[in-house]
This record gives C-alpha cells, structure tokens and sequence, in this order.
C-alpha cells in the first residue's frame, strides 16, 4: 500500500502548487519587509523628476511627483495583500454560514435565503461596491467592507449547494442513524466535503478582491493618500501612460502576479484535501483519440462454424485499451467471435470483464480516451476498420440499434419522442417529417406501447422507465436494423418490466430475424432470452457455448458462476457457492490465465501460458482452459470444487 | 420468540407539488428476534421508506411502530438515540454510504465514540474485531474507501451497522449493487452473523430469489402496501395474491421448463394518485381486465379483510387450491 503522501507534498507537486507557492514566499517576504527597506524612498518627493522614464536610479521610473514607481510598488505590497485577504475573509465569513444554514433550515426559511442569494448574485459586485463605499465613506476600511460583503453571495450560493447535495448524501443519512450527534456532523462529515470547492472559490475570490480593491482605489473610492496600495500607484502612474508606460506597467504586474498566486493556491489546497491524491492513487487521463485501426496480422482464430460469411458481425482479435499509469491497460484483450442472422448472442461477465467495451467497440461508440485495434471487424460483411469513417457511419446508422441501461440519459430530454425517432430516418434515408413521424407511430405500437400516436408528442420524462426503454428500442427498430446491441438493458428495471422487455426482444427477434447482442450480468436472464453464451473474463472470451449446453459448461468459470447463482431453487439451508479471490484489475493483469489465482484446477502451466479459446468436441462448444484441450467431450457438471465460504 | 419490531398500519407521507403522496400506506408488519424478514416489491413500492420511517429518517403520520412495545415512530433525542442503538440501517450503495473523508478505522470508530465510553485502545481492539467479523483484515483499518471494491465495502458498512451490537439490521437493497459473485459472499456473510450474533434482519430487496434464500418469512409490498405475508417456504410454493404470482414468475431463472403464465402488464401506476380500491386491480390478471363481473375490485379494498394469520393476502379473488394448499403447509409446520 502506498504511503500517505503529506498535504505541503502534494500543493508542491503539481506545477501550479509550485508556481503558488514561490509567488507566496516572494509575496510574504515584499509585504514583511517591503515598508521599512523602500517605504523611505516611497515617499521621496522630487518635483525636479517627475515622469521621469526609467533610469539606474528608478527602474520604472518616477510618477507625476517624482516619486520612485518601483519603491512604492514593493512598499505598496503589504497594504494591498492586507486588505484583499481582509475583504476576502469578510466574504466567507457571511457567505459560508449563511449558505449552509440554507441546508439544514426548514423549507421556507429555505426559500426565503436562497432567494435572497440569488438576489445578492443578481447586482453586480462592483456596483454593490460602489454603492457601499458611497454609503460606509471612501477609505480603506469602506473598500475592504464593500468589496467582502459584495462577494459574500458567490460564497453563499456554493455553500448552499454544497450543504444540499451533503444533507441529501447517503453518508449523512448512515451517520445520522448511528447517532453521531449535529457538532461532528458538521467537522467531520460536512465541512471535510465542502473543503474543496470553498478553496477553490476562496482563491479565486481573493484574486477578484484584489482587482476590486485595487479598482476603487484607482477610482479614488478606496485607499487615501497618504497611504497607497497598489491601486492608488496605477492611479498615479496612469496619468502620464504613454510618456512614462512603466510607471503603470509595475503596479499592473504586481496585481497580475497576486491574483495568479491567489487563484493558483486555491487550487493547491483544494488538490492537497482530496484523499484520492493523498494515497497517490489518481490516475491521469492522456485523453488520446479512439481510432479503430487494423492491425496487419493479428492471431487469426476462426471463433465460428462453417457458413461463416453470413455472419451478421464478426469479429477478429479485438483488444480496446486506455491510457495507464505505465503504458496501455488492456480493458478488452484479444476477442473474437461472431453474430449470425437471427441469433440472440448474450455476452456475461462480472463488472470489469470487459463485455461492455466489447459492445461499444462495435457500435463505434468507444468513450474517447479509449484505443482499439481488430484484425477484422466485420459487419455484414464490410470490414469497419478498412472503410471510410463517413460509410461506417452510415452502415452503422442504419444496420445497427443500440439500447443502453439507463433509457433517460439516452434520450434528448428537451426533444419529443416523436421527433427523436424520426429523425433517424430523416437523416439516413432521407425521408420527409410526415413518413418518418408515421414510421415512428408503427414502432412504437410494435412495443406495445399503449396510445402511439399521441406518445409521440410527449417528452421522455412524461414516460415510466419501462415505456422508456421500449421508446429505446422502437428508435432502434426505425431502420429495420440487422443487429441490436444492448447493454444491460433490463438492469435498471422493476422484474415485472423486465418480464416484458425480454418477451418483446424475443418478439422482435423472431418476427423480423433481428440479431441481438445481448450484454448482461445476470446469468438467469441471459439464459432465458439467448441461443448463445459468451462468458467474459478479464478481458477475454472464456467459454463459448449454446445455452442449452450450459449443463455442460467447461470452464472453471463459467461453472463457479453458475454456482454462485442464487435462484429459486438455492437450497437455503446451505451456504452459497463463492469464488475465492477477486478478479485481476486492468492495472495488474495476471500472467498466464487470467483466472488461474482463483482456480482450483490451475496447475503450473496455466499461470505462465495463457489458453486458447479452442473447440471441444462438439464445434458449437468453445473452451479457453488447459485442463480442457481441444477435442475433449465436454460432460455434465461434476461436483464443484470451487470453495465455498 | 420476542416480538423485536412491530409495524402496525403505519403511513409516511410526502408533501408534493400535487397535495399529499403517500409513500407508504397502511403497512402493517412484525420482526421477531433473531429471524430475517423479508421485503420485496418493485422501485416505488414504498419498501425503502418503510425502512427509512424504522430508523426516524421519514415522517410517520399515522400508526404506530414499536419497538420492544415502545413506541418510537416519533422518538426524539434521549430515545431515539437509544432506538439507533438497536437498530440499525445499511444503505443499497457503499460508494455513497460511506464519508469518502475518513478511513475505514475512522468510519468503524465513529458509533463507538457515540455509543460507548470507550479508552482509545479498547476501541482500536473493537475496530479490529469489527473488521474480522465480516471478513476483512485490521489493516484495511488505515485505508480509505475508495481503496474497496464494492463487495468490501458493503462489507465496511455492515460492519458499521454492527458497531452499536444492535438487535436488528435493516438491509436495504445491500448487495443489488454487487456483482453475482460478490452477492453470495454477502449473504453467506450474513447468514454466518445472524448464527453468531443473533441479530434480526428487515432483509429488503427486489431480487425474490435472494429474499427466498435468506429470510423465514416474507412480505410484497405493493403502492405503498404490504398485500402479502407468509412463510418463505409458503410464499413461493403457495403465493395467494396475484401481484406476488405474478412476482414470482418474473424471476429469471437459470432452468425454466414451462412458460410463463401470469404476466403484469404495463408499469407501476402513478403513486401520487393510486386508483381506486385495490391497488393493484388496473394490472392484476384475474381482476376487472380480465373478468368485468368481478367490479369489487374496483371499488373495495381487500384489505379490510386481511387479518394477522400466518399468511395473509389482501386480495378478493384468493384462489380456492391455494388455500387448501397453504392450509396444508400450515398443517405440517405444526405437527
């Protein structure tokens, strides 16, 4: 396990912690020092040298008094830093309680703080500003308390959102049934979660103090002579700006290079207080490209029987990969198979298998950081990986549907069913609103989805998830598509929805001959509906084989799953199957066979060497497994010996 | 057995944009000591704020829940924290239910601060155990959450739950985040600390296999209402309602033979405006839909008749055979 790494490490790890950090030693060091080394020469009158341009004696230059711009910037520091950390504590200070009060108050008082937040945030900052300093008295104290309680609200406003996304967490809730009482709520489940964003914006806003203050001052409205902050030298370095530029040139920079420092450390701080940092265990997104490109030769491995070339899609040695810590880590490694027409192929696997990405990877729908290779993607067959982006697009568009788990984040909330299904065929095959709507109505109605015709007027959140899911698929069923993919498209579903979705799929596959990949955790589901299993382990295919044959099923795998099953014929009296060990993560792939550590068959061989995925003696039956060469008969299950807890 | 947990026709209820929605209505249920009940019913049926309204999360406007014949459906400070002490909640997802700001040692610590008086090594000791208990190990005590999987982490809160040496765990939907395999090492688990520690779990789930499988006796939820209660054995070889034949038949299975003969049509109506009668008469397959003679279930709701027999079923139209049969299966659990 690693180390935990200190705060001060990681702020000085990141460029910016570094940058934040060195501008905050100069800058502490100018404002301790500053006025007692150049707070003489600050304030130096020489009328006989005033706008002098820069000289050996004045780097900057002098300003309408003859006063040493440089001198006055350096000494002007404290002052300057002084009053935006003041204003910017005044900000937090009204805004933070005020806003997280909002999340823990009743739901009127609720509404009467939000809206006055909301009014805070409507009245720009400067205004509000102005208006206060008229009110309080030019000066420094009138600026600093102007610009803090013009700022409060943004403070305010996140504070609020933040307490209610924590008063609605499910760690609250936990912590409040085990009776941890209100004061360490709030320090050590509150506060700890609000750290990030609040430091954040409090650097930001001690940045935007900065300038404010800096502004009245210019204005006249803030820091009186004979005190001067940085805004005050702008002032008076402005007035002879194009004969002397540096004069204005120092003060302007001193702003930039505080504001960058203040930004910069709120942005370290909030790093160093996120424990995933802490650990050393966030991983860094390279953000690479996805490209499905072919590899010339991959291990050719013919996956499918005879009469192949019908084969709806087919697929040869696919591996899809992200960017890791140390080099590419493999989420998909080396898959083939393929879909016949009419075949319902269900692929099972547990979360991180990679029967997901196995799926995207066809649809062309890979997340974008994600790189894939094949030695032959075919679909209908057209190789995708050696044709044009623009004909992939358009085969897929049209031959391929894709349902997803969640059917509301798959549907344009803001756009009518109606319209989302039309517009499909609007743009593939070109046809007019009136068809394609009346094309939508039929589909719809082929789901069973109750009233068609007006259903296409609605929007999807007037829909329940299961008739969302069937607006899904009638989508997909607007091309007459040759294959639907669906990922886990019953996951999200009540058992009674999933009843009919399944019964609908069935029905579809079997009045039009759709194929249908089929991606499922849930073995007893993917039993009910396919022909075919594909069993998915760390990124590969480990068995291969009819459902009816899953009474047969080969590998030690695929027999443990089995086992762990808890259906309605689990005897309750005895202890569930379990599979020892956990599955290899993509960051630590196992050598040799990836299920080798949790098998009790594993000999030597099968942690250096990895197996096949070869035929058994029935061709239909496919086996990756040493202890299952190719040819053996597959038999019906032996006792187990997969342990049990 | 001791009566732990006796629900009796409570109601939670919700103020909304439309009026008042109860989310559960009339739920009338008990927990005896030492035994898993079981809760299942589909998203929306009201199963996790009945568990909620248990712990005081959810306001309960009408009814009683008593624990140990008290009753704490109103609790406030002094009882209620006495009530968090013997029972306890764990939450469907252990990504969200545990404070990704402290450590496992941390978050184990935290009811033992609040319950016990505790030196610090003595509850260092007692986060040690707590961790082997549910099969984790006392170095996972310095690591954070998202250093788990999800099955560890379910593992985590369960044990945070058992901190407080509570009587009865409510387990809401505890391992319907976690993959197949993960799923029977958590039941396993907690069939091996009911026998150790004796505690009760309000098992709830809509995985009816999974509820099969660990508790003695089972209730379906339906729109806010429990339509029937039976012994697990019962429920599923005898069901009586149709909503719950109609569950049944639902489940996935791994060797199906026959096909599938009651099948619910259409989603859940809108629980904000429940219809009329019984609840369920706008889906139910041997009600109105398919028999128009049978009008009572539109206008009368069964469960008036539903009295505290060891199987009870808030339906009109109980099927003869099944009674003989569950009459049967009474018979032979009393000899």
């Amino acid at each position: 396990m690693a180390r935990l790494r200190t705060r001060a490490g990681i702020v000085l790890g990141s460029p910016t912690g570094l940058a934040a950090a060195l501008l905050a030693v100069c800058f502490v060091a100018i404002a301790i020092v500053g006025p007692s080394i150049w707070g003489e020469a600050a304030m130096r009158i020489d009328p006989a040298g005033a706008y002098h341009g820069p000289s050996g004696g004045a780097w900057l230059g002098t300003d309408g008094l003859g006063r040493d711009v440089l001198a006055r910037t350096l000494a002007a520091t404290r002052l300057s830093l002084e009053l935006a950390l003041a204003a910017t504590a005044i900000a937090v200070v009204l805004g933070v309680p005020l806003g997280a009060a909002a999340g823990i108050v009743g739901p009127r008082m609720q509404r009467t703080i939000g809206t006055a937040i909301s009014f805070g945030l409507a009245l720009p900052g400067m205004l509000v500003a102005l208006v206060l300093v008229t009110i309080i008295g030019p000066g420094s104290l009138g600026a600093t308390v102007a610009i803090g309680v013009a700022l409060a609200p943004t403070f305010a406003r996140t504070a609020q959102t933040l307490a209610a996304s924590i008063a609605e967490s499910e760690y609250l809730a936990a912590a409040r049934v085990l009776g941890v009482g209100r004061r360490r709520l709030l320090l050590r489940y509150v506060l700890p979660n609000t750290a990030e964003p609040l430091l954040l914006q409090t650097g930001v806003a001690g940045s935007l103090a900065l300038v404010l203050i800096s502004g009245l001052s210019f204005l006249g409205l803030g820091v009186q002579a004979p005190s001067y902050d940085w805004g005050r030298v702008l002032n008076e370095g402005v007035d002879a700006l194009y004969t002397t530029p540096s004069a204005a040139l120092g003060p302007g920079a001193a702003i930039v290079l505080a504001g960058l420092m203040f930004t910069f450390m709120g942005e370290a701080l909030a790093r160093s207080m996120n424990p995933l940092l802490r650990i050393g265990a966030a991983g860094r997104c390279s953000g690479r490209l996805a490209a499905a490109a072919a590899s010339p030769a991959g291990p050719a491995l013919d996956a499918g029987p005879a009469g192949a070339d019908l084969a709806t899609v087919r697929v040869q040695d696919l591996h899809v990969s992200f960017p890791g810590g140390s080099g590419r880590r493999e989420a998909v490694a080396g898959v083939s198979f393929e879909i016949r027409p009419g075949e319902i192929v269900g692929v099972v696997g547990e979360s991180g298998s990679g029967k997901s990405m196995t799926a995207l990877a066809i649809a062309g729908l890979l997340p974008a950081n994600a790189q894939a290779t094949t030695a032959r993607l075919e679909f209908q067959g057209t190789d995708l990986a050696r044709c044009s982006p623009r004909e992939r697009r358009r085969l897929l568009g049209t031959s391929l549907a894709v349902i997803f788990q969640d059917p509301m984040s798959s549907l344009n909330p803001a756009v009518r069913v109606g319209r989302q299904l039309a517009e499909k065929l609007e743009i593939h095959a070109g046809m007019s609103r009136g068809d394609a709507l009346a094309r939508a109505e039929q589909r719809l109605a082929q789901t069973h989805l109750p009233a068609a015709r007006r259903r296409l007027r609605q929007y999807p959140h007037e829909f329940s998830g299961g008739m969302r899911q069937r607006a899904m698929i009638a989508m997909g069923l607007m091309t007459d598509p040759a294959l639907i993919v669906a990922d886990e498209p019953t996951t999200a579903l009540d058992v009674t929805v999933q009843a009919q979705i399944l019964d609908l799929l069935r029905e579809i596959n079997r009045r039009s001959g759709t194929a249908i990949l089929f991606i499922s955790h849930d073995l007893a589901v993917v039993t009910e509906l396919c022909t075919r299993v594909l069993v998915m382990y760390a990124g590969r295919i480990v068995e291969a084989l009819d459902t009816t044959a899953l009474d047969r099923a080969a590998h030690p795998y695929t027999r443990a799953l089995l086992e762990t099953v808890v259906d309605l014929e689990s005897d309750p009296e005895q202890p569930l199957a379990t599979i020892p060990g956990r599955p290899p993560t993509i960051e630590r792939p196992a050598a040799g066979c990836p299920f080798a550590p949790r098998c009790a068959e594993a000999t030597d061989h099968c942690r250096v060497e990895t197996p096949a995925l070869v035929p058994l003696g029935d061709p239909q039956h496919l086996a990756a497994c040493w202890a299952r060469p190719a040819g053996t008969v597959a038999t019906d299950r032996a006792p187990l010996e997969v342990g049990c807890e | 057995m001791t009566l732990l947990l006796a629900i009796d026709d409570v109601r939670v209820s919700y103020r909304s944009d439309h009026g008042l929605l109860h989310a559960v209505d009339g739920v009338a249920l008990e927990v005896a000591a030492g035994t898993t009940v079981g809760l299942v019913g589909e998203s929306g049926s009201g199963k996790s704020t009945l568990a909620k309204a248990i712990v005081g999360l959810a306001p309960v406007t009408r009814g009683a829940i008593r624990h140990r014949g008290v009753d704490v459906s109103r609790a406030r400070g002094v009882q209620l924290k006495r009530l968090r002490q013997s029972v306890q909640l764990v939450f469907q997802d252990p990504y969200s239910s545990l404070n990704p700001r402290l450590t496992i040692g941390q978050l184990l610590a935290e009811p033992l601060i609040e319950h016990f008086p505790l030196s610090r090594s003595a509850r260092q000791r007692e986060v040690v155990q707590l961790l082997e208990l549910v099969g984790l190990s006392a170095g996972d005590a310095d690591r954070y959450p998202f250093q788990f999987s999800g099955g560890q982490r379910q593992r985590v809160a369960i044990a945070r739950a058992l901190a407080v040496k509570p009587e009865l765990v409510i387990a809401d939907e505890i391992t319907s985040a976690l993959d197949v395999s993960v799923q029977a090492t958590i039941l396993n688990l907690l069939r091996d600390l009911q026998r150790e520690t004796g505690v009760a779990f309000l098992f709830i789930s809509h995985n009816l296999a999974v509820v099969r499988y660990l508790a003695q006796q089972i209730a379906v939820m339906h729109l806010g209402q429990v339509v029937e209660v039976a012994p697990a054995q019962e429920l599923f070889a005898a069901p009586r309602h149709p909503y719950t034949k109609a569950l049944v038949d639902s489940v996935p299975r791994l060797h199906r033979r026959d096909g599938r003969s009651a099948r619910v049509e259409g989603d859940l109506p809108d629980p904000q405006d429940p219809p009329a009668g019984c609840r369920f008469h706008t889906r139910c397959p041997v009600g109105p839909l398919v028999d128009p003679q049978r009008t009572l279930c539109l206008t009368q709701d069964p469960h008036a008749g539903a009295t505290a027999r060891p199987h009870r079923a808030a339906c009109h139209y109980v099927p003869e055979t099944s009674e003989e049969l569950s009459n049967a299966a009474g018979d032979r659990s009393r000899a």
